[in-house]
């Protein structure tokens, strides 16, 4: 079944002489539980593709189901529900909340939705991140592979259909990055998530179910894993 | 930005190096924020040079005016013969620059008829002259070491024979007869009135101390001259018996002298002398508020400044963690922050001189009447430039700079090139959030009971955006402390301003007279009578107004006479508000209270007014009838009365307003001279009377045991408030100790009440005509009343001249108060607009994270509002909190000596106060936000890069 539908996707930027086309008539479905590595070189449209996905950014033309939904007929405010609850995001740069600590970081989805924390899962996720010991610890007392494994943890939370993820290991070294796709993987096989990740790394991209390779904006090939 | 790369490439061969490249392009990037700062150093820069050049200015205008009045001179002695002169200028030798003398040629006896004038003496001084001799090498040549005196008339004496006389002797005849001074004769005469060509015949003396003090008294000393009191054996006064203390000695022959002028006594201490005393009070307390404000100045730019650059170094951590990972030396860093400073102080420190300069000069034109207003006439205060002040005030704004470049400096030379390119953000947790989290075990004791939201107060009150925006504060609130600070004390500047101009111009004092323009106090030539009926001016009120009407230029029925007297009268019980009474005694005890007993006998304040007034007023209180007639007997009851003290500002009404009449008490038949009817010691209303052999008063026996018959006057009406048509003021009504009736003359007159009444002053009130000639109708009133031959003394006050006289000082009050707390406001908003844009804009990151991670738009602006909530409520309660200190404080210091000032909020300036913070901080956020693009996520997301 698939659960996410890109339906030429085409995305500009600027005006006149100065546009810019970041996506350009982007057309490809994800069957529910696929792990896809989309590969590109710089400034190709994976970002700009990662954040329509997420609900971060609307297109200039053609949408995304989800779910057999359209994720662009939501006003502003209810594409920040759906951001909360639909999808998980995890950045580069980890991203956390500067004046909150771990456990407050992981669960700031959960509480803008205005849910109870699940005290198994939030438990569960600690110990599996490997963050038992630094729940009140607040970001900048924490390692880059910890705060991107506090990111994880938050994309994780609301066990959303789909995991996006743009270059998470990309700031880190390989023993941790090792350590982050493995964490990945295991929720994309346990928990039965989607998962789109962004990489440059090839390691990464071998493991995949599917890599898609984006070229000026276009998709110049979709592999499918043996 | 043609203009900055202009900036660059003319620096570029004197500092042709990537440091100060790196710091010029950084400037520009942030061409608001550079923007901002370098007004901020201007406005403190010029703030600075206002507030010493103001300073120096007035200390100009008033050493001019001190010389030109006083002369140069500093030192001042006695001296008897030519000998003592001459060992004086070889002693002083070359510290003596300039030397003039003046003879004290004796003092001659006036009679005690002319003593009226200004005391029993004629001063005779020699014209001051200097010894040209002397080197006047450092002396100040622009005015005399002691001027003459200015000449009203005529000219000043040539030659021997001649004299000049105090321009008050001018039309003056000096009669012989008794002096008073004991066994002298009058030694002063003249032939007829004086005038120019008139002769004067003086016979002078010394003046000496009758006990043999052998030192001589100087006849440009005192008018008056000191007399003994006789005192019992606690040193109390016990008479007013005046026996002179000094007499005149070795008296020389009469000699004749020809008036050939008329002049004004020069006084050193004229701002006294013209009363205007209180003004001095002002121009210290500009003084002091002038220090008081160049401190806050200083504060508030320090912390603007340094402000500016802490968050300028904060947003470059990574390009300072890059340029040290390329091998920036810790020199070089640090000097790149001190060329940003060096930078902005040469754009910011001039403009700054310039701005303050032509500031002070403008406010100097628009307040100069207000000025020679209060300091004398002659005198001008312009901007006076010192090079020192320039000096002080630059000096002080590049401390300023280098001060607050300092930390930022210091940091930046820190920054590792491993925390910059880790990027952790500039968040290090605060004690006290450290001790929250160390309390904290499981995973879950950060949320409430039920998991559903973060644990505290704030979660549970507003949900997430209170609790991040709470969180935030918590964290950042040392950041902001200082911004909010310097806002609370603009606010409070701002709403201290009423009442600090309240006070300041209420020390100049002006008194509401209504719609009258001028005012005339006359008296009889006989004023020693209390008896209307004797009084030719306050019997005649409608004769005296007419004729003043009659004068050209005076407007049609503004001219209304009142006679103020004092009456026994008698109340009902119930008649009378006794806790008010209380009340008023309980407060204030002047004059020993209110003047009424519990039998309710006591005095009451008569304000006889002429019919014109009466229908007036009538007319005001919407009176009809007989009542309205000035011809029956009525009266209205001014029932207010003032009863503030040093504590408390309020008034009380005296009557409780249910009685029909008010009877007033006939005096009792046979009272003496020595006999009154006033507040017995017993507290109750008593006919009294002086004890000639104890020297104390003795009460005979209370009003109400002698039988006083009384005439029944019924009330027309009570009023607090008589309308701008009657001359006299509420304020000065409700000054008094007793009731106060309104009541017309003449039906006073025809109902034979005059006779129950004290006399005790009878005043005019007019207005003018539009356009009339002010100087023209005042000669017009004087020549009618001279005319009449039944006045002795006239005196003609133009109120209106007054306002203006006030208003301009009010108003030169007001724009140096008003100045100053707008600069002070202007670097105060600067501050917050520093503090606020840069802490949301270093923030972008965290802004499009919580957004990502599904944060609304709602939400989002909420948690923003609350910030700046929380800023704004800590610089208006801080302010408004402050304000009403310093408020309280003025009150409790003065509302003993200005009536006019009350504990009144000043809620007009609270709520511009509160408008501008709202304004100051939208601003400031909205600029913010659209500046980061906070709410376009993908921009906030890609701000990531370096």
């Amino acid at each position: 079944m698939d659960i996410l539908r890109i339906d030429h996707l085409t995305k500009t930027y600027g005006s006149g002489d100065t546009a810019v086309r970041a996506l350009d008539d982007v057309s490809f479905t994800v069957a529910s539980g696929e792990f896809v590595a989309i590969i590109g070189s710089s400034g190709s449209g994976k970002s700009t593709l990662l954040h329509m996905i997420g609900g971060v950014d609307r297109p200039t033309s053609g949408t995304v189901y989800l779910n057999g939904e359209n994720v662009f007929e939501r006003t502003d405010e209810q594409l920040a529900v759906f951001r909360r609850r639909e999808v998980g995001l995890v950045y580069q740069f980890y991203n956390l909340v500067p004046v909150l600590d771990v456990v407050e970081n992981m669960c700031l989805p959960v509480l803008m939705d205005g849910r109870a924390v699940n005290e198994r899962r939030l438990t569960g996720l600690i110990r599996t991140l490997g963050l038992t010991g630094r729940e009140h610890h607040l970001p900048n007392q924490l390692s880059g592979g910890q705060q991107q494994r506090v990111a994880i943890g938050r994309a994780l939370m609301n066990a959303p259909a789909v995991v996006l993820a743009d270059e998470p290991t990309g700031n880190l070294d390989s023993k941790n990055s090792a350590e982050i796709m493995a964490l990945l993987r295991r929720s994309n096989r346990e928990l039965g998530q989607t998962l789109i990740v962004i990489t440059h790394d090839e390691d990464i991209a071998l493991s995949a179910d599917r890599v898609i390779a984006l070229e000026d904006g276009r998709v110049a090939s979709d592999t499918r894993a043996r | 930005m043609s203009r900055s790369e202009h900036v660059e490439k003319g620096l570029a061969p004197f500092h042709a190096n990537v440091f100060t490249r790196f710091t010029l392009r950084s400037l520009r990037a942030n061409r608001v924020r550079t923007t901002v700062t370098i007004v901020g150093v201007a406005l403190a820069c010029g703030l600075l040079m206002a507030v010493l050049a103001s300073v120096t200015s007035l200390r100009a205008g008033l050493l001019e005016r001190s010389r030109s009045l006083d002369g140069v001179w500093q030192m001042s002695f006695d001296y008897t013969d030519d000998a003592t002169i001459g060992n004086l200028e070889t002693l002083a030798g070359c510290h003596l620059d300039r030397l003039a003398t003046r003879q004290d040629l004796g003092a001659a006896a006036l009679s005690t008829d002319n003593s009226v004038y200004s005391g029993p003496y004629l001063g005779v001084l020699s014209l001051p002259q200097e010894d040209l001799s002397l080197p006047r090498a450092a002396g100040d040549t622009a005015h005399a070491v002691v001027p003459s005196p200015s000449v009203e008339e005529g000219r000043l004496p040539e030659k021997p024979g001649e004299i000049a006389l105090p321009a008050y002797l001018k039309g003056v005849e000096l009669t012989d007869g008794p002096t008073e001074l004991e066994g002298i004769a009058t030694s002063a005469t003249s032939e007829g009135e004086l005038e120019l060509g008139s002769t004067v015949t003086l016979a002078a003396g010394r003046r000496t101390w009758l006990d043999g003090h052998p030192e001589p008294v100087s006849s440009g000393d005192p008018l008056q001259i000191d007399y003994a009191y006789e005192t019992d054996a606690s040193g109390n006064v016990t008479s007013e018996t005046t026996t002179p203390l000094e007499t005149l000695s070795d008296l020389g022959a009469p000699r004749a002298f020809t008036v050939v002028g008329f002049v004004y006594r020069t006084n050193n201490t004229l701002l006294t002398y013209q009363g205007l005393a209180p003004s001095r009070q002002i121009f210290d307390s500009l003084a002091q508020m002038a220090l008081v404000l160049a401190v806050v100045i200083v504060v508030a730019a320090v912390s603007l400044i340094g402000n500016a650059f802490t968050i300028s170094i904060s947003e470059r951590t990574r390009q300072f963690g890059l340029l040290s990972s390329l091998g920036a030396s810790r020199r070089q860093l640090r000097r790149t922050v001190y060329t940003e400073a060096a930078l902005l102080g040469a754009v910011g420190i001039p403009l700054g001189l310039a701005i303050g300069l032509a500031a002070t000069a403008a406010v100097f034109a628009v307040t100069a009447e207000g000025w020679s207003l209060m300091l004398g006439d002659d005198i001008a205060v312009g901007l006076v430039v010192a090079p020192l002040d320039l000096a002080v005030a630059a000096g002080l704004t590049a401390v300023t700079l280098l001060i607050s470049a300092f930390v930022p400096a210091l940091r930046a030379s820190r920054v590792s090139a491993v925390d910059a390119i880790r990027q952790t953000q500039d968040v290090r947790p605060s004690r006290r959030l450290r001790r929250l989290f160390r309390r904290r075990r499981t995973a879950m004791d950060d949320f409430s009971a039920d998991g559903r939201r973060p644990r505290g107060l704030a979660a549970r009150i507003g949900g997430m955006p209170v609790f991040l925006a709470r969180r935030t504060l918590a964290v950042t609130a040392s950041k902001s402390r200082v911004a909010a600070a310097a806002l609370a004390v603009s606010v409070a500047l701002l709403v201290t301003a009423g009442p600090l101009s309240d006070y300041l111009t209420g020390t100049v004092g002006y008194m509401d007279y209504g719609n009258a323009d001028l005012m005339m106090h006359l008296s009889s030539q006989d004023y020693s009578s209390s008896n209307i009926a004797e009084d030719p001016v306050a019997s005649d009120l409608d004769g005296i107004a007419s004729d003043i009407a009659g004068v050209a230029g005076v407007r049609e029925g503004s001219v209304s006479g009142v006679a103020r007297a004092t009456a026994s009268i008698r109340l009902g019980e119930n008649d009378v508000n006794w806790r008010g009474i209380d009340t008023f005694n309980e407060r204030t005890n002047r004059y020993g209270g209110f003047q009424l007993d519990r039998q309710g006998y006591g005095q009451a304040v008569v304000e006889l007014v002429n019919d014109g007034t009466w229908r007036h007023l009538a007319d005001t209180l919407g009176l009809s009838g007989a009542q309205a007639d000035p011809t029956s007997l009525s009266c209205v009851a001014f029932n207010l009365v003032s009863a503030t003290n040093a504590d408390t500002y309020g008034s009380i009404s005296p009557l409780t307003g249910t009685a029909g009449s008010v009877d007033v008490l006939l005096k009792p038949e046979g009272l003496t001279n020595d006999e009154w009817l006033g507040m017995g010691d017993d507290g109750r209303y008593s006919l009294r009377r002086a004890d000639e052999t104890s020297g104390g008063v003795v009460d005979v026996a209370p009003a109400s045991e002698l039988g006083l018959r009384s005439v029944s006057v019924p009330v027309a009406a009570y009023a607090t408030d008589l309308g701008d048509d009657f001359p006299i003021g509420s304020a000065q009504l409700a000054d008094t100790t007793s009731v106060t009736l309104v009541m017309p003359m003449s039906a006073v007159e025809g109902a034979g009440l005059t006779d129950a009444l004290w006399l005790s002053l009878t005043e005019f009130y007019a207005g003018f005509a539009e356009g009339a000639d002010e100087e023209e109708v005042i000669s017009g009133i004087q020549d009618v009343l001279a005319e009449r031959g039944d006045i002795g003394t006239s005196q003609v006050v133009n109120l209106r001249e007054s306002l203006r006289e006030y208003r301009a000082m009010t108003f030169t009050v007001n724009v140096f108060l008003y100045c100053f707390i707008a600069i002070t406001m202007a670097i105060a908003v600067a501050n917050v607009f520093n503090t606020i844009a840069s802490g949301l804009m270093l923030r972008t990151r965290e802004f499009a994270t919580l957004q990502s991670v599904g944060m609304g738009r709602r939400a989002f602006r909420r948690m923003i509002f609350l910030e700046c909530a929380d800023f704004a409520c800590k610089g208006l309660v801080g302010g408004v909190a402050l304000a009403a200190l310093v408020n309280w404080g003025f009150f409790t210091a003065l509302s003993s000596s200005i009536s006019t000032l009350s504990l009144d909020m000043p809620w007009g300036h609270v709520a511009l106060a509160f408008a501008v913070v709202v304004v100051v901080l939208a601003a400031s956020t909205g600029y913010a936000l659209h500046k980061t693009h906070a709410l376009n996520l993908v921009e906030a997301l890609r701000a990531d890069a370096l």
